[in-house]
């Protein structure tokens, strides 16, 4: 034997034993869960008659895949994933259950009175709730959340800002608000404001901040940590990569005997990725999917499909100051022409289900009994023949903008234009792929803001309320990707606003539906479907996931509900 | 000669910190021209006024450009890179969190990126237009003309989903507790604690990524230094070495490769920064939680400073890398070394 045969017979020795070794000391394959945190003692065979002496319940994990980096501070979140997270570790006034509406056991507060005028409530909180500090709740810890998320300005204030006035605790289990207007859905928007335990951030305030005396009003920690007293905490977070939450074993509410124990929330891969992972039971939750996809996997064994509705439109948004769409023929003749099953089956039919009108059909004050616009090319033709631009159709040709972000976005688009051409050939709409921050920049002004948007539209909070005001009131005008349709209409702002005022809940309800019928007949948007949003899921291990499955509540907040899963063991 | 050399780097230093200004000029103004009010999509799109301002305040964004730059260049010399709008920290933290994780990928993508072509470039180059030759150089069109994440696909499909040898994704597997962080760097830190299955466990994570991201520069430093190999081969003395029989392995080895891997150094360099800023579909794939795919999300979100520092890490990476790599055909090639005797 040469030295080089030598050399190479050695080489090829140690790559043998290094990759045994390698693979021998691999941890063991990703298991199904449950793990058991603890290993069982081995036994010898004398010792298998005596019963096992104290066993440690196995530790029930779920891995989930969201939107990163989660914002875990209440008062900036903005992001529907940031939500989930958020609603798992902090706990609200007031909330929604399972039937759908607001449940008093659910919230901080045991019960409120509004005052005849409806500008003050009062709340009277639950004794005994304890954050995960193992400080009691009291209503100091709610006047201190109320005046920090107004401060900072962001994320959920927005809805807080233009109608609470002022804060006060009247005793440790008392709490008076006093607003600057009537806000008749003010409960449901409390179902946003989280209460954080306001000694906790005290401690842990960066001096160097902008607000003031507060200093950062501790941001910078509550980024990688939390001060609440939901059914979670936070157990690990390192921000974009891994957010690691863990029961609070001292919730004083509701939890699932079999809830996960813990939940690692991680950021979403490309969706191979996330297939795989999910076949190996490397992940329990996937993400956002294309439809092929799950369409592809639907009715395989083990793997769910979730229906979580929260509120989500798919909408044509019209600008109604540019022509010809100033011209409310031209605009009911695009809504008649519209093929909306076929642009439900572009989308993901079986999670999508006809439209009602600009607000999602299950959302607490939406009616039961209004009929939106269903395709009739007869209908669609009259209306055309109606508007005073019949004879130069050709002369305008629309533009629809989607966002190149969302490519599911696409298809329902071009069925759109394809039913635009199947009226009248000289109506030409262009579909236009567009990246979210030029759409964004667009909608700022009536003159840049294309003739159709495509926009997913969902609530701030669960209410029809919500809806209207964004999307069609004339204050919003102007701050992009809300109110995109430039309705700008004076009578419409008045009807809102008059509802919003009535504090008498089905009062309100009921002038909701006349304000939808008028928006119906002047149609700012063309609503093509609501849906749910599809995830798929470990449906042999995860036994029951109420938002999953479409149940109520219905608000974005409440999909990954944890509390409320049940997983197998 | 050590003056000489001395010299040389001084220059080679100045050079790289002018490149680095002019990038960073480059990439500061361009970041400002992209679609979308950073301070409204920070506070939200319905946010009051006075939370907007404050916002732009914060990030500076009501002053003069000129201003801007100027201030934001002070913080960078004292290590401070800004704050970012995506997650709502300094971007230095998030650098130090997600920059070990793609050095990491990147150190063993050019492991095997440098060894394999090393290793195929010299059986192509020893035996050129026979079956080793042939067999590289339709690897190296495949390789070459296939990107990175459609191998990250392709390896996935095969060794995590169809063989199951390799994890699909992520960093470390969900029952490993991560070690204590040290460095940032997983593998480095699971050493340093003792924590060998945890090393084991980041490696097993890391071949496939790595791998994939490593296919295109591994075979077009195997076609370059096969280049090299056989035009050397052509030359006169090599014709010398075979008439007085030297052999076999001399000649390829000390004759023939170290002259040829003087171009192939040069690419392996490039490699190195271009690897770093291509990594982000690799990550996308394989989720892992790096810079690269932060730099994009940071683009898409219109984070200012993230996007800056993001570039300009990757800029100071390939400056470095280029800088090694003068440094090594200084050592290897005595022609340069005269070169900067005399100039």
């Amino acid at each position: 034997m040469t030295r080089t045969q030598l050399i190479l017979a050695i080489l090829v020795l140690i790559i043998i034993i290094g990759a045994a070794a390698y693979f021998l000391t691999l941890p063991p394959a990703a298991t199904p869960t449950p793990t058991s945190p603890t290993t069982t003692p081995t036994t010898t065979p004398t010792e298998m008659t005596t019963p096992p002496t104290t066993t440690v319940p196995a530790k029930k994990t779920l891995r989930v895949f969201l939107t990163a980096p989660i914002q875990m501070d209440p008062a900036v979140i903005l992001d529907w994933a940031s939500y989930q997270s958020v609603q798992n570790t902090y706990d609200t006034l007031v909330r929604l259950g399972l039937a759908g509406d607001i449940d008093p056991k659910l919230g901080l507060a045991e019960r409120w009175d509004v005052s005849s005028d409806g500008l003050t409530y009062k709340f009277y909180l639950r004794k005994g709730v304890k954050f995960h500090s193992g400080r009691e709740l009291t209503s100091k810890d709610v006047v201190f959340s109320m005046e920090r998320l107004l401060k900072i300005g962001q994320g959920p204030a927005a809805i807080f800002a233009p109608i609470v006035d002022s804060i006060k605790a009247i005793d440790d289990y008392t709490v008076e608000i006093k607003m600057k207007q009537v806000y008749g859905p003010f409960l449901y928007a409390l179902s946003t404001f989280y209460v954080l335990d306001s000694e906790e951030v005290k401690q842990h305030i960066k001096p160097t901040g902008e607000y003031g005396e507060m200093g950062d009003y501790g941001k910078e920690w509550l980024l990688t940590h939390d001060a609440g007293s939901g059914p979670y905490k936070i157990k690990e977070h390192l921000v974009g990569e891994r957010l690691v939450l863990e029961r609070f074993k001292d919730y004083w509410g509701y939890v699932n005997p079999n809830a996960p124990d813990e939940v690692t929330i991680l950021p979403a891969p490309e969706a191979a990725t996330q297939v795989s992972m999910l076949l190996r039971k490397e992940i329990d939750i996937t993400y956002t999917l294309p439809a092929e996809t799950i369409k592809e996997m639907m009715g395989r064994e083990g793997v769910g499909v979730s229906n979580q509705l929260f509120g989500q439109q798919f909408v044509f948004v019209l600008n109604t100051k540019r022509p010809p769409l100033d011209d409310v023929h031209i605009r009911r003749a695009l809504a008649y022409a519209l093929d909306y099953e076929q642009a439900r089956k572009a989308f993901l039919e079986e999670f999508s289900q006809p439209a009602i009108g600009p607000v999602a059909r299950y959302i607490p004050g939406a009616p039961k009994d209004v009929t939106y616009y269903t395709r009739n090319l007869a209908l669609a033709r009259e209306e055309l023949r109606k508007s005073k631009y019949y004879n130069e159709l050709d002369k305008y040709p629309i533009e629809l903008w989607w966002c190149a972000e969302a490519a599911f976005e696409e298809k329902p688009s071009v069925v759109f234009a394809t039913s635009v051409m199947e009226l009248d050939p000289k109506l030409k709409i262009e579909v236009v792929k567009k990246p979210w921050a030029s759409i964004y920049d667009a909608t700022f002004k009536v003159e840049s803001t294309p003739h159709i948007t495509v926009l997913l539209s969902t609530p701030w909070f669960p209410e029809v309320g919500s809806y209207l005001e964004l999307k069609f009131h004339s204050k919003y005008a102007g701050k992009s990707l809300i109110h995109v349709s430039w309705l700008l209409n004076s009578t419409i702002d008045k009807m809102i606003d008059d509802a919003l005022s009535t504090v008498d809940q089905s009062a309100r309800f009921s002038k909701y539906k006349n304000i939808l019928e008028v928006i119906n007949s002047m149609v700012p948007e063309i609503v093509a479907f609501d849906y749910g949003m599809a995830v798929l899921y470990r449906k042999d291990y995860i036994i029951s996931w109420p938002a999953g499955e479409g149940k109520p509540p219905y608000a974005v907040q409440y999909m990954y509900d944890f509390r409320f899963m049940e997983l197998k063991g | 000669m050590r003056r000489d050399l001395m010299r040389f780097i001084a220059s080679r230093i100045l050079l790289i910190l002018f490149a680095l200004f002019g990038l960073s000029v480059l990439i500061f103004v361009l970041a400002r021209v992209l679609p979308g009010d950073p301070a409204r999509m920070a506070a939200g799109w319905a946010a009051p006024d006075y939370a907007v301002e404050a916002m732009r305040k914060k990030l500076g964004l009501d002053k003069p450009l000129p201003l801007q730059y100027v201030s934001w260049l002070s913080d960078v010399l004292k290590g401070d890179l800004g704050y970012s709008i995506y997650t709502r920290r300094s971007v230095t933290i998030d650098a130090m969190q997600y920059l070990p994780k793609t050095l990491e990928l990147i150190l063993l993508t050019e492991i095997f990126s440098i060894l394999g072509g090393i290793i195929l470039g010299t059986l192509a180059g020893a035996f050129p237009y026979r079956l080793p030759d042939n067999v590289v150089r339709v690897l190296a069109y495949v390789a070459i003309s296939m990107p990175a994440f459609v191998w990250a696909i392709i390896l996935q499909l095969i060794f995590a989903r169809a063989i199951p040898l390799f994890p699909a994704g992520g960093q470390l597997s969900p029952e490993v507790i991560p070690p204590p962080q040290i460095t940032g760097f997983i593998m480095l830190d699971s050493l340093i604690s003792g924590r060998l299955d945890c090393f084991m466990d980041a490696l097993h994570h890391t071949i496939l990524p790595a791998l994939s991201l490593s296919f295109g520069s591994m075979m077009q430093n195997a076609r370059i230094l096969r280049m090299g190999m056989t035009d050397i081969r052509g030359k006169d003395f090599m014709l010398l070495g075979d008439a007085l029989g030297l052999p076999f392995r001399l000649r390829v080895l000390r004759y023939q490769l170290k002259p040829a891997s003087i171009p192939a150094i040069t690419a392996m360099g490039m490699s190195v920064g271009a690897d770093l800023a291509n990594a982000f579909l690799v990550e996308n794939v394989y989720n892992w939680p790096g810079f690269s795919r932060y730099g994009v999300t940071a683009m898409l979100n219109k984070d200012l400073n993230a996007i800056v520092a993001v570039v300009l890490v990757v800029g100071v990476v390939y400056a470095i890398a280029n800088f090694i790599v003068d440094l090594m055909v200084i050592w290897l090639d005595p022609r340069i070394r005269h070169g900067v005797r005399s100039s």
